[in-house]
């Protein structure tokens, strides 16, 4: 415990000169608790890295907007993202909170990741303008030996898009969360995307399942993938058996409403 | 670091370390008390700032961070109506909404609450009721079930458009033979703006009343009065225990136990005590070694004597080890992290079933613990009860039909948002003054004076307003930590829990294994009922006793039986209370009650479907009526001598009417159609209910007492000792001295709860103040009037003229004779104290009572259950209550709104686990969820009035009644909408889940 350093860089490139130093601070709702175990901050509200571009067919978002943004922007982000901002926190959380700290400390009971995971999300981070996608970066994010720093998110814009959770109270986190969206490629062709939530560390892309639709699985062996996904996903909330099967039902009613 | 930002419009600039967060700088740096501590993670909301016109945490947002921006406090809007010569703006209408819809309870959100809806009607003139509690929903309150801060918020907006609102006089009438649902109830139930049919808060402000003729001539008792604690309180002034500067004053610390069960083999505090800016560690070695309890309950404390402000053995994670005192708050921290300490782990006991197996440790081995009657630390047993009335066997062996199952209640933590929080210093007699955050003032006094080796008259206790306690503060739990330290630094010291250790280091709901036997014949009479318990009271046993017993007392007392059986019922209660290595329960709102009617509530459901009963015909033939012996009074009296009591009033059955009608249970209980959900099929709808009682106050007992004295303009000063935690106490004791004394209850200055001012009484729990408090200040008032009517009757010649000063009213702030003449109480006042003959008139009450009359209650609940994934919606609750004469419609409302919001908390969500090291699974509101706004079911109150004659104005207790119904109504409705039979609760998805595949 000793006394923090605060930075307010102007510029990105001033920012990574002081990424050795310390962690980029966007909101703080999550860095502020744990200030004493930091060094220094750098607070990145002078950095305009609030912008949404919504596009036909990507929509990027700026590291620093905040989570209530991303809901007050209905027509420019799918409703269903707006959606799991909204269970992602409370309200004056969401004023504050920004969509690159939820990418940074959101765990597997996550909406808001959950969506994003479901919409193909690709990261951007300097130095280098190097775009991964959110799958790979969650998995190494606290790897601290390369400093990076998120200055956007990029996804598609999904066709349709569907979000659904099962709590304990409508505005608890969840216990298990499904997140699907539909890609179409500029051929008309139709993809399934789908990121499963409510365990863990972090949300899981269900790839097998994605896989076997393209394949033409059933509805039924689709969701049969989405049970196996978490088959061992037992914790203190709810046991692995349960998780499994729900996550079948979810995946069962979105696919569903995805088919239309 | 110099900082600048703009504050409520003024420039500001600070020099503040980057490390202190925002809330830190505009509390401590520069006085702004209207934001207030009650997470640290964000969660709460208590410490809402508008951040450049937006609600934001401050306490997850550093200082260094409003560098450059505008932030608005409460203390920015409005102020006192009234400033003398100086005309005042008054308060911002969205304060005075607040007050006058009694959207107050303990006042510690309600600032954080108004600058939320502050930022909305900025924006939306005209918002929508699901606008309003998504704006409010990054505040969360434990008290108010958030009705009426909605109805505060639409009624400011319409008032700020210009359009006029509903006149707030009387509370509606419910009509004493309804039946089905009055004409104007579907009026009365229009959404008000409302885009999302999910939501509903109705118009009126008032609940449903079915008056009490007796109560029609009353002036103020029966009156929705503002809280007369309310204009502060909305204002954000510093009225809470941490709003308190003081040169000099030292933050403390506790050193947590990291392991469930250990000897301390060694501690070494040198380095912590080197540390520059530490004032002083303590562990045990440093303070006499005194057993005592921590359960602020009167004299002789009925419980063991197990615990020690340091001991050299831990007992649960979080355990006390040390105390540190700082210059700083981080100082302090750091201080814990540099004290050594060896531990020699012991075995931990983490499941109650185990506390008394064959070889199980014992957790209590300490050669001076005290024993309290069945107490027996050797076989971990904190208390034990047996109870047998009438011939159980008999009633067995008469039965056609045996019931038997078992079921359990989780632990569970009161969250209330102020933490535990105390502030001591010696005063200039050196005395030592303890400003606390407590229910039990007089209690704190008395049980800390042996552990800190002060006689009891050289300590002050002062309660200023609490932030919520709901029983959690019925516990001298953080006293002695900050007097241990200003005793060994003779300097103020400051001590508050995080929220983290209020989870672990705090008090809960005792957990309990509850197995049910019933006896019941095929016509629906119950011939026996017997209810056996295994409590959990955790590494101590503060409450253990009491609690358990309550369970039995109340939740065990309701059905009696009918015909022969009402006669002479027959009951069985027995329980075991065992020491687990998890954190001590305690007391928590409903006090064991709400333990036993999950089981008793949730047993007669399975009978009533079994027997194909009807669920409400059943109950009511076999509940206990008025006229009739309270079974247990003769049996069990908290560990004292039991006296038998007879049930004076019970308007059980009028609860039920109303209920019915009010939740048009007719129209949907067995009705297919209504229990379908339209192109949903794996949508079920279910309709539940739960018939409960509670107690009023603990008989032969509890004991409040008051004075009053009148003031030269014939205003009157009201002294008590009853703690109001936010219940709104203060102001139905005022009520009940105005109705006495004839004036408005502006009149009644209430100073409560200081030991060196107020008279005593006994601290607020048991559901004891309006009535026991009330009747003390009853007394009181009845001594000035009798000394003013006197008086008055010599003023206005009325001796010479044969005319008795009893026959003189006092009314309308005068003495009338019953010739018309009057004059007023300031003459009156005058005269005593300046003119002739002076003396000061004065009275002192208090009251104590042979009787613990049970409030009844009737609460329905309507669920949507999706079959599919088990997940629960609960749609709406209900209850209709007797609980006597109503003083204040509003504070009495609010108490049901935000007992029934805190007991959905239990039925669906909150549960305290722990790991295998008996580690907490829940250190904060994000994992322990309790009810936001914007996710409230339908709520409903009506009260039906009956007139209990033990008190001067009939009432009876509403505090703790909310607690009792929710939980089995919801799990009811549950089973009516799917079949699933939940014996566990909360009723979470998968419990839901597990119950329908069992029916597979």
């Amino acid at each position: 415990m000793g006394s923090l350093n605060y930075h307010r860089p102007k510029t990105i490139k001033e920012t990574l000169a002081l990424m050795e130093k310390g962690v980029p601070l966007a909101g703080g709702t999550a860095l502020t608790p744990q200030r004493y175990d930091v060094a220094a901050v750098i607070d990145l509200q002078d950095l305009k890295l609030d912008e949404l571009k919504a596009g036909k067919s990507k929509i990027r978002i700026g590291a620093t907007i905040k989570l209530q943004a991303l809901i007050k922007a209905q027509e420019e982000v799918p409703q269903a993202l707006g959606q799991a901002c909204r269970q992602e926190a409370a309200l004056n959380i969401r004023n504050a909170a920004s969509i690159g700290g939820a990418v940074m400390t959101g765990d597997g009971r996550s909406p808001l990741l959950t969506a994003l995971l479901s919409l193909d999300t690709s990261v951007i981070t300097e130095p280098g303008n190097n775009s991964e996608p959110l799958e790979k970066l969650l998995e190494k994010r606290d790897d601290t030996r390369k400093p990076r720093l998120i200055v956007a998110l990029e996804m598609m814009r999904p066709n349709r898009m569907f979000y659904e959770q099962v709590s304990r109270s409508p505005a608890d986190r969840p216990l298990v969360c499904l997140a699907v969206a539909e890609k179409r490629t500029s051929k008309g062709e139709s993809h399934v995307v789908a990121a499963l939530g409510g365990y863990g560390e972090r949300p899981i892309r269900l790839t097998e399942m994605e896989e076997a639709l393209e394949k033409g699985a059933s509805l039924a062996e689709a969701a049969a993938l989405a049970e196996k996904a978490y088959s061992g996903a037992g914790d203190a909330f709810a046991s692995a058996a349960y998780r499994a099967e729900i996550a079948g039902v979810l995946a069962r009613r979105l696919l569903t409403e995805v088919k239309g | 670091m110099m900082i600048c930002f703009t504050l409520n419009g003024t420039p500001i600039e600070i020099d503040v370390p980057p490390e202190t967060t925002l809330l830190t700088a505009l509390r401590e740096e520069l006085g702004f008390f209207g934001v207030k501590h009650g997470c640290e993670t964000g969660e709460c909301g208590a410490c809402t700032v508008l951040f450049d016109g937006e609600p934001v945490n401050s306490c997850v947002m550093l200082a260094v961070q409003a560098d450059g921006h505008e932030l608005v406090t409460i203390e920015a809007l409005g102020e006192h109506p009234h400033h003398g010569w100086r005309e005042s703006k008054g308060l911002d209408p969205l304060q005075q909404a607040f007050v006058d819809t009694g959207a107050i309870q303990c006042g510690f959100c309600t600032p954080a609450m108004i600058l939320a809806a502050r930022s909305l009607l900025e924006e939306e003139s005209n918002p929508t009721e699901a606008q309003v509690r998504e704006v409010l929903s990054g505040v969360l309150c434990r008290c108010t079930g958030y009705i009426k801060p909605v109805q505060a918020v639409l009624r400011a907006a319409a008032i700020l458009r210009g359009e006029s609102v509903e006149p707030l006089e009387a509370p509606l009438p419910a009509p004493p033979d309804l039946f089905f649902p009055p004409d104007d109830v579907e009026d009365s139930r229009t959404l008000l703006g409302s885009d999302s049919p999910e939501i509903a808060t109705q118009i009126s402000v008032m609940p449903r009343i079915q008056i009490n003729p007796r109560t029609e001539a009353y002036q103020t008792v029966g009156s929705p009065e503002p809280k007369v604690d309310a204009i502060k309180l909305v204002m954000g002034k510093p009225a809470f225990t941490a709003d308190i500067e003081m040169r000099g004053m030292l933050v403390a610390k506790v050193l947590r136990s990291p392991v469930a069960h250990a000897r301390i083999k060694r501690i070494d505090a040198s380095k912590a005590r080197s540390l520059p800016g530490v004032a002083a560690v303590l562990t045990s070695e440093d303070i006499p070694r005194v057993a005592y309890s921590t359960a602020g309950q009167s004299d002789p404390i009925p419980g063991p004597l197990d615990t020690f402000s340091l001991d050299n053995k831990v007992r649960f994670f979080g355990d006390r080890v040390a105390f540190v005192a700082g210059e700083t708050e981080e100082i302090a921290e750091q201080a814990l992290h540099l004290i050594e300490v060896e531990y020699e782990p012991l075995p931990a006991i983490l499941d109650s079933a185990e506390a008394q197996a064959e070889g199980a440790v014992q957790i209590h081995d300490e050669p001076d613990y005290v024993n309290f009657a069945d107490s027996d630390p050797s076989r971990n047993l904190a208390a034990q009860i047996h109870i047998d009335i009438g011939d159980v066997e008999k009633g067995f062996s008469e039965a056609d039909h045996i019931f038997e199952a078992s079921y359990e209640v989780p632990k569970v933590s009161p969250a209330h948002i102020e933490p535990h929080v105390v502030v001591t210093y010696w005063d200039e007699d050196d005395r030592l003054v303890i400003r606390t955050s407590t229910q039990v003032p007089f209690h704190v006094r008395r049980q800390i004076a042996p552990v800190l080796n002060l006689p009891a008259k050289r300590i002050r206790v002062i309660k200023p307003r609490i932030g919520g306690g709901f029983g959690g503060k019925q516990e001298v739990l953080v006293e002695d930590v900050a007097a241990h330290l200003t005793i060994a630094t003779g300097r103020p010291v400051s001590f508050e829990f995080t929220r983290a250790e209020e989870f672990y280091g705090a008090r809960t709901r005792h957990p309990m294994r509850i197995s049910m036997k019933t006896g019941v014949k095929s016509d629906g009479t119950i011939t026996a009922n017997e209810m056996r318990v295994l409590s959990d009271t955790g590494a101590y046993g503060c409450h253990a006793l009491t609690v358990t017993g309550n369970t039995g007392h109340k939740a065990m007392a309701l059905y009696v039986g009918d015909g022969p059986y009402r006669e002479s019922p027959n009951i069985r209660f027995y329980a075991d209370v065992v020491y687990t290595n998890t954190p001590p329960s305690g007391a928590y709102r409903g006090y064991g009650v709400p333990q036993g009617f999950w089981p008793v509530e949730r047993h007669m459901e399975r009978i009533t479907r079994e027997l194909n009963l009807d669920p409400l015909q059943f109950r009511l033939k076999n509940a206990l009526r008025a006229g009739e012996l309270h079974p247990f009074s003769t049996a069990w009296s908290e560990g004292r001598e039991p006296m038998p009591e007879i049930i004076n009033t019970c308007g059980l059955e009028d609860c039920v009417r109303q209920g019915r009608a009010g939740v048009e249970w007719d129209a949907k209980f067995k009705n297919l159609e209504w229990h379908a959900v339209e192109g949903k099929p794996h949508l079920r709808r279910g309709i539940g209910v739960a018939l409960v009682m509670q107690g009023t106050a603990i008989p032969y007992l509890d004991m409040g007492g008051a004075s009053i004295k009148i003031n030269e303009d014939g205003s009157f000063n009201l002294l008590v000792g009853a703690a109001d935690l936010g219940t709104g106490s203060d102001t139905v004791l005022a009520q009940q001295a105005a109705e006495v004394l004839g004036v408005p209850v502006e009149d009644i200055i209430v100073y409560s709860s200081d030991t060196d001012f107020t008279p005593f009484d006994k601290g607020a729990y048991a559901s004891s103040t309006t009535y026991i408090s009330g009747a003390a200040v009853v007394g009181a008032a009845q001594k000035v009037s009798d000394r003013i009517r006197h008086r008055a009757a010599r003023m206005l010649g009325t001796e010479t003229e044969g005319i008795k000063p009893d026959e003189i009213v006092l009314r309308d702030r005068c003495a009338w004779s019953p010739d018309g003449r009057s004059i007023t109480l300031e003459e009156i006042a005058l005269n005593a104290l300046h003119h002739e003959d002076q003396e000061q008139i004065m009275g002192v009450g208090s009251f104590v009572s042979p009787v613990a009359p049970p409030p009844f209650a009737a609460q329905f609940a309507e669920v949507t259950v999706d079959v599919e994934t088990g997940q629960v919606i609960v749609d709406r609750l209900l209850m209709a209550v007797d609980s006597g004469v109503i003083v204040n419609p509003l504070t009495a409302s609010g108490q049901v709104e935000g007992g029934m919001t805190q007991a959905l908390g239990y039925a669906v969500c909150e549960e305290m686990l722990y790991d295998e090291e008996g580690r907490p699974r829940e250190v904060d509101f994000r994992d322990y969820h309790i009810f936001a706004a914007h996710e409230m079911p339908e709520l409903d109150t009506i009260f039906v009035e009956t007139f209990e004659p033990s008190h001067p104005f009939g009432v009876k207790a509403v505090a703790e009644i909310p607690m009792d119904g929710v939980a089995p109504a919801v799990a009811n409705a549950v089973m009516d909408a799917c079949g699933a039979d939940v014996l566990i609760a909360p009723v979470t998805p998968e419990r839901v889940w597990s119950a329908l595949k069992s029916q597979e």
